[in-house]
């Protein structure tokens, strides 16, 4: 489990910034178009997204 | 199963559909036994997008130490048709990682943090994520972890709607 931020962001210092550590990568494009279209509505995939945020202890 | 997972496990209504016979014919029949590739292809929208992360974090840690945390994954979790497609030196090297001499000190790193991840990723500590960050950096660090989000992900999908899961 971490204790502290354990990466740094563009300015070198540390960050625990999710977007900071995928911008580059394309993750984003792929999360928003899974955000975006598909036959599961938005509150049932945020309703599972906050649910798989308390399992893991994700804080974003 | 960990004591919050359990808490997941769905109840059904006493009309509701419980196993794949009683909904009847379904995509799920369809593609039984089909890869990875093609169930992603059910929505051509996120195929593209889902094998240019994979290819992108890939090539982030090099395809050799990919393909050892995929196989770890893959022994792991249970997909015995994967490891059977999978490269035999390789699977020699993920069952030994500890002490196979072939392997990295690097891929140990990232193999260390892949067992951690699959089992439960509240117990990847700081310590393991420091040792990544010291072998390859703060991008190769991210770079496994995105490996292992990608790789758990779809080791996990396959082993709930294929049969074999290749």
């Amino acid at each position: 489990m971490s204790t502290s931020p354990r990466l740094r962001g563009p300015d070198g210092k540390p960050t625990d910034s999710l977007g900071a550590a995928l911008a580059r990568t394309p993750f984003p494009a792929l999360y928003a178009q899974f955000w975006s279209h598909g036959i599961v509505d938005q509150p049932t995939k945020e309703v599972t997204r906050l649910r798989n945020a308390r399992i893991t202890d994700c804080g974003f | 199963m960990t004591d919050a997972g359990r808490h997941v496990r769905h109840c059904a209504r006493p009309d509701e559909p419980t196993t794949l016979t009683d909904v009847g014919t379904s995509w799920l029949e369809s593609v039984s036994g089909t890869t990875t590739r093609e169930l992603t292809a059910l929505r051509p929208d996120l195929a593209a997008l889902i094998a240019e992360l994979e290819s992108n974090a890939a090539a982030n840690v090099g395809e050799r130490t990919q393909q050892l945390m995929a196989i770890r994954a893959a022994q792991m979790v249970g997909d015995p048709e994967f490891l059977a497609g999978a490269d035999a030196t390789l699977v020699e090297q993920a069952t030994k990682w500890p002490t196979h001499p072939e392997v990295t000190e690097f891929e140990r790193a990232a193999l260390d943090v892949c067992e951690s991840f699959i089992m439960d990723a509240h117990s990847v500590t700081d310590e393991q994520v420091v040792r990544l960050q010291r072998l390859a950096g703060d991008d190769g660090a991210v770079g496994v972890l995105l490996n292992l989000a990608v790789i758990d992900g779809f080791t996990k999908f396959r082993k709930v709607f294929t049969q074999g899961g290749r």
